[in-house]
This record gives C-alpha cells, structure tokens and sequence, in this order.
C-alpha cells in the first residue's frame, strides 16, 4: 500500500470511529435525534420543491387575483394569500430560501472568521490584540441591530442581508476559534511543528485549523436557527428578500395587513419558521452534548 | 393535593386578569358631557401649520380652523359662497369684486373685513410657498370699501374657483398675518372656522374646540371637540371604528371595508373623489425614451384586474389624464388595455432588447393596493422578458430620487396619487404635463413646446370660454395618450368608513380627506 493512502487512511479511521460513535450517542438522544430527522426531511424538501409543490408557477411567474385570500381547501392546502398564490407552494419554496441563505451567511462567517481567530491565536502578540480589539467592536453591537445598519447602507436585496448577517456574525467564531488555538499552541504536536521550522503559516492551516472543526461545526448548527430567524427578521422589515420571493418573513410582513380576515396566511409561514429555527436549535444542543468530552465519558 | 392547590391558585390569577381587563374596558367617557368626534387619519395630521404654507395633509385640519372666501360644493357642483358673499367678474374675467360677510369674527376676537382678506392672500403670496402659484395671475388686491375687495388679474382666470382652493387660500386673522411660520407652528392658529385649535403634538394628534362665536351659530347635537390622530396601519383604524372609538376614519384596505360592510354599528360612505393614480416613465432615460417601448408597457398593465380584483371595485378604470366628474374628462379618448400581445408587437417595433432589462419602479410604502398592483404589473413584464424591480420607499425618498439631477439616477417608473389643489383639470395639465424649470410634480419629464402652448392657453380661456377650454384640455390627453408618458392605472373612489351615529358628512373631492366637522352631528 501506498505509505500517503496507508496515512490517510490512518487519519480517516479514527475519524471514522468517531463519527459512528457520535451517531450512536445521536441515537440515544431522542429529541436531538428528533430535530436531526425534521431537518433532515426540511433539506429533503428544499431539493425536490420544484417538483413536489402543486403550483411552481405560483413563486414568481404567476398571479391570479381572482382566486386571492382563499382559506385553506383541498385544492390550496394553506389557502391562497393576496395575488391568489398557493400558500403551501410558498411555504416550501421558503425552505430553500431559508436554508441556502442561512448556510451560505453562517458559512461566509465561518470563512472571516475561523482564519483570524486562529491567526490571533497562533501568532499572538500585537496580532492578537488588533484582531481581537477588531472582534470585541463588532461584538459590541447586537447583532441584528449592526445588521440592520449595514442594509441601510447598502440597501435591501436577500445577497446584502446574507453579507450583513456574516459581518455580524464571524467575531462569535474568531473568539471561539482563538481560545482553541491558545491551548493548541501548548500542544506538544504543535511545539514539535515548530521546532522543526514548519511555517506559521502551515501550522496554522493545517494543524490549528484542523483541529478546531468540531467546536466550530456545534457553534454552526447553533447558530444556524438564529441565523435564519435573523434573515427572517430583516425580511419582515423589508430589508431583506424583495417580492416576489416567497421568503418566510416577507411573506408574515405582507400578512399583517390581512391578519383579520385570513389567519391562515400569517400562521403558516410562521409555523415553518418555528419548525425551522427549534430543530436547528435542538440540533446544536445535541450536537454540543455530543461533543464535549464531558458528556461522552458518561 | 399540591396539584390541586395549584390548579386554584391559577384559576384565580386567570380570573384576576380577566377581570382586570374588562375593568379597563368599563371607565369610558362619562356620556352627556362633551360630544367628541375622533377623526383616525392614516398619516400625519399636518406637515406645515402654516396655512400659507402647508401643502400636504394639513387640509384635513385647517379647513376646520380656517375658512375660504368660497367653497366647492358637492351637492351642486358649483362654487358657493362661504366669507364672501357675493362676487362678480368683469366680462374678460380680468377684474374679480368680492363682497366680504359681515359680523364674522375671528378666535382671536379680530372682526373679518376686506384688510384682512387682501392680508392673507397677500401673504400667502409673498411667501410664495406650498401652492401659492394659484394666485400667480393676481395683480393686485384693492380694499374698495371695509367689505369690498377687488382682484385685479394680469390675465384672464376663475378667480371664484381659485378662492375655493384646497390649499393656500385660508384667511388669517390681522392679528396673526404678520407672524412668521415659525409662531404658526408652535401650534398658534387664528381663523373663523367652527373650530379653534386646543391641542397640537406635531406628526401625531390634534385636537380642536369648538369656537362659540362662529357665526353660522351652533345646534345642539353637533360636536364639541374634535381629534385628529395618526393611525398609520389599516387594521388599527377599523378597529378604533369598530369599538366606536373612531368616529371617522378613511384609506381603509379593500379587505377591511369589506369586513366593515357587514357590520351594522359602522356606515362606509362611498362618494366621488378626484384622485387618480398615475404612473410616470422617466423619458428621459432609456430606453423609456422610446415611444414604442412605453406603449409596450402600458399595453402590459394589469388595469382591469387591479380595478376588480384588487380594488374590488372601489375604483373605475382611468380614461385620460383627467379623472372623471370634472370638466375635461372625456369617456371616448383612447385608452390602453392589458394586452401582451400588443405589448409584443410594440416592443419588437421599439427595437429594444428585452433581454436582461430591468426597470426600477418606486412608489409609496404603505398603500397596500399599490403594492398589490406593482406585483401584478411585475408578472405581467416577467412574460415580456422584462424584470421590474420594485422600490418601496417613504415619499421623501421617492421623491428626492425623481428630482435627481442625472436622469439615469432616477427611477423608471414611479406611481403616485394626484388630486387638484381647486376643482379644475389645470392642476393635472399645470403640474404633471406643463414642462418645469426645477423638478417637481412633472415626473415623467415632459418637455413640449406644443403641448406648454396648449396648456397655457387653456388655461386662459377657462375663465371666460369653458366649452373653448374643454376641447383643448381633451387634445392635450389625446396628445398624451398617444405619446404614452403616463400609465393610467386607476381612478380611486373615496371611501369612508363611519360610526353609525356620525351623520352628515360628505366626501367632497375637491379637499381631499377633509371632513368639516361643522357639518357633522351625532345621533
């Protein structure tokens, strides 16, 4: 066997061991396992919406005032909002919308944020101290609030909030990402890297980096449900996606105005993004039981 | 047994709570002392409290404070008198003698006589603010005798019409004329109407009492105070009329006065209005420069079904620029129809490229129509190819991008609402179509030898030759329509909603959203 294949697959084992065991701690718990399932079955939907939804046209090519504010009916499982759209077309087009926005900002903010946290950890000194000065700014502001202040600035469009939400978001992991690389620093593996020349470059990127994913990946799964609850809130300000993207919050926002006379349209997105964020949440608190080593040894 | 105690105690709280708010209900205003009539409004009471100035909501309240030499009638359809009892013209309506009432005080106790008429017009021109522009053809105003006053005019103009003006045409007390702006909006007001002013918390409320020594006299069962508040959302304000809160309130959403149709404690009172709602092509950017292509997307609007389905019949479809009930609109010019196969062809004539185009169209938040309506307009250009993008934005920001210096930093398409500052058609013509030095109303940027020329001389003749000045207000749409600088989407219908004890009001479309609460009483 190849010695680079025999190493990889050297690496990949234990990992692999690892993750059949975090499966089977997954497994023990019912609610995160639960919430694992409906989101499981949210990015199900998501892929196949344009082929499941009764009425693809009725996302943006489409409108019918004749049939507006129907109740919900066999025909229209959640009735039809105020251009006679099917609702329930809407709703689970939102997934999509909803996901690939939330992973896409969490993500963004993975990016900025993973690399300068375990710069500032690494290399210490006065690096650390402007990057982390630069963090503690940031974090100084609520997040939706500074999030709202970009918009403004840059004006309203879904790609603007999705910026917005990483700007405000990446300080969370480079604080998180910067205490790991602080105790990794003392390592021995790591000591040892230096000692025989390796970059810090390279240290930083392929030994630091590595081993901070999996406290990145719970801040992540926690984060998402407040991501897409943030996107959700910008939105229904109308900060966020423009009609007719049939965005949750969007969608509630335009609601308000019929709220006494047809429950059914504000309810449902609603309930989706009830669903959403609390599966999300379970997950990542799951997901954080799962990999503290506290926990484990139980 | 815990469980039990449990269970009491929060039966007992519930109870507690529940008591507590019909508690609240229950302390309403005593009955048999002061009759007030809440006006809901959905937008702020006033902008500007000087009335030589003010040229936006404050009407609602000025006309309750101040009055007119005459007034628009619904009822005839003619002007009537209102402080001037009386007037004549000379035959080229040049010269303009009005005959002031006597006995008519101020709330500041001044007597009104032909001084202070001269005054006020006076100083409502000099300030040259707001819609001062009505008295542009004033040359000069002369005190004949204390209740004579005579208008001498540069040219010929209905100066009984422009007196009934909406805005701009107040008489201020002598006492306060020589003021500033700055006193009038420290809440300071001193006219004749029926009511004076007690209260004033600018952009949110104010509150009126009625003046005891108005000289029309007071019966019994009219109103005492008066309150006009901001509500901004819809649902709000039918509630606030629901309750019996509200006494009147108007701008309602299409579903709300459905809803308050079948509610017996609550009147909608239907009445003409004169305002239509105008979409305008910026012309001077392309490719809204091209004729054709503007043809194009008014062939694409949505207009029958933003009349029916949207406005669910509380508005008629728009023929021309002018809406109908006033001279000028005339039913037989040409109108656009939502056709795409039209729009097809006009676009493939146009020469312009569908592919990639995208149009920003603007427009006020908040109206729910409107937003409905720029959705279906946004589906219908979808099929032609093109992507309309749609900018909710307050009015000073719609309005501030219309005025930009670079035409290509404007919007493409913006829609607004337009009602006449006096009962005639040369408020359209004057302010949308006339070609304007500075950016103001003319939205769509037309700038037309020919058509300024029309519109001047109509103007001219509609003092003296109506008939003459018809034809020539109806050639200018023609020219208009063809040339497709506006979509015509709608002409609204003014829509009440009214406590079912609140009588005697009548939406007059030449005040727009006024109610004079003088009329009103309560049964």
């Amino acid at each position: 066997m190849d010695s680079r294949i025999y190493n990889l697959m050297e690496i990949i084992r234990p990992r692999v061991k690892e993750v059949g065991f975090s499966f089977y701690l997954l497994k023990k718990n019912k609610l995160t396992l639960a919430a694992f399932y409906v989101i499981v079955a949210l990015f199900v939907l998501a892929i196949l919406a344009p082929y499941i939804v009764p009425y693809p046209s009725h996302i943006s090519d489409e409108a019918n005032v004749a049939n507006k504010l129907l109740p919900p009916s066999g025909e229209y499982l959640f009735g039809t909002d105020e251009l006679g759209r099917d609702i329930f077309s809407r709703v689970i087009y939102g997934i999509r919308i909803s996901l690939t926005t939330a992973i896409l900002a969490v993500g963004l903010a993975i990016i900025i944020g993973v690399p300068l946290g375990a710069i500032a950890g690494t290399i210490g000194g006065w690096v650390d101290e402007v990057i982390m000065r630069i963090t503690d700014i940031f974090l100084s502001f609520p997040p939706l609030l500074l999030a709202i202040a970009i918009v403004s600035i840059v004006g309203s469009s879904l790609n603007n909030a999705i910026i917005a939400i990483a700007l405000s978001w990446w300080p969370w992991y480079t604080r998180l990402v910067r205490g790991q690389a602080v105790s990794l620093k003392e390592r021995k593996f790591i000591q040892a890297a230096e000692a025989i020349g390796t970059s810090k470059w390279k240290i930083i990127f392929s030994h630091v980096v590595p081993n901070t994913i999996s406290p990145v990946i719970v801040q992540a799964s926690m984060d998402m449900g407040g991501v897409i609850l943030t996107i959700a809130s910008l939105s229904f300000l109308g900060l966020g996606a423009q009609a007719p993207t049939p965005e949750w919050g969007l969608m509630i926002n335009t609601s308000r105005n019929y709220f006494l006379n047809a429950w059914w349209y504000s309810i449902f997105p609603g309930l989706a993004i009830f669903i959403t964020v609390l599966a999300f949440n379970l997950l990542g608190d799951g997901f954080r039981e799962i990999m503290d080593p506290k926990t484990r040894k139980r | 047994m815990k469980k039990i105690l449990c269970l009491v105690i929060m039966i007992c709280i519930l109870g507690a709570i529940i008591a507590g708010c019909s508690g609240g209900q229950s302390t309403q205003v005593t009955e048999n002392k002061l009759k007030i009539a809440y006006y809901a409004f959905i937008s702020e009471p006033y902008i500007d409290f000087d009335p030589s100035v003010e040229y936006s909501n404050g009407i609602i309240v000025l006309h309750n404070i101040y009055e007119t030499l005459t007034r628009y009638d619904v009822n005839t359809g003619k002007i009537e008198p209102l402080l001037a009892e009386e007037w004549t013209s000379n035959e080229d309506g040049t010269v303009w003698t009005f005959r002031i009432r006597k006995d008519v005080k101020f709330h500041d106790g001044a007597e009104l006589n032909a001084e202070a008429v001269k005054k006020s017009i006076e100083r409502t021109m000099d300030l040259q603010m707001g819609a001062a522009y009505i008295w542009d053809c004033v040359d000069e105003i002369k005190v004949k005798d204390d209740y004579t006053v005579e208008f001498v005019l540069s040219y010929p103009a209905p100066l009984d019409l422009i007196a009934s003006a909406g805005y701009a045409a107040f008489i201020i007390s002598p006492n306060a004329v020589d003021k500033d702006s700055a006193w009038f909006n420290e809440g300071n007001a001193a006219g004749t109407g029926p009511y004076k002013v007690q209260q004033v918390t600018k952009g949110e409320e104010v509150i009126l009492a009625k003046f005891d020594d108005y000289w029309r006299g007071w019966k019994d069962n009219q109103y005492d105070r008066v309150i006009i508040k901001k509500i901004p959302e819809s649902s709000s304000r039918r509630q606030l009329v629901e309750k019996g809160e509200a006494q009147i309130t108007s701008g309602l959403s299409v579903t709300d006065i459905k809803a308050l149709r079948e509610n017996p404690s609550v009147n909608v009172i239907e009445g003409t209005s004169w305002t239509n709602i105008i979409g305008f092509f910026n012309t001077e950017k392309k490719p809204l420069d091209n004729a054709d292509f503007r043809r194009a997307l008014c062939y694409a609007f949505p207009y029958d079904e933003v009349v029916n389905d949207i406005k669910e019949g509380m508005a008629y479809k728009s023929v021309g620029l002018i809406p109908r009930g006033l001279w000028g609109h005339d039913d037989n010019l040409m109108q656009y129809e939502t056709d795409l196969q039209k729009a097809e062809e006009y676009l493939k004539k146009s020469g312009v490229n569908p592919e990639g185009l995208k149009l920003e169209l603007t427009f006020t938040s908040g109206t729910e129509e409107l937003r409905n309506m720029a959705q279906l307009y946004q589906v219908n250009l979808k099929k032609l190819g093109i992507e309309l993008q749609i900018q909710e934005m307050n009015w000073d920001n719609v309005w501030e991008k219309s005025k930009n210096s670079k035409p290509e930093d404007r919007q493409d398409i913006l829609f607004m609402q337009w009602w006449p500052d006096y009962a005639s058609p040369m408020s359209w013509l004057y302010s949308l179509v006339h070609s304007e030095e500075d950016i103001l109303f003319n939205l769509s940027y037309i700038k037309d030898e020919n058509l300024d020329a029309m519109i001047e001389e109509a103007d001219m003749l509609s003092a003296t030759d109506r008939a003459e000045a018809e034809k020539l207000v109806i050639e200018v749409q023609k020219e208009v329509l063809d040339k497709a600088y506006f979509i015509h989407a709608y002409d609204d219908k003014s829509v009440w909603a009214a406590d079912a004890g609140f009588k005697g009001f009548k939406p007059n479309p030449a005040y727009e959203g006024v109610v004079f609460f003088y009329d009103t009483y309560y049964e």
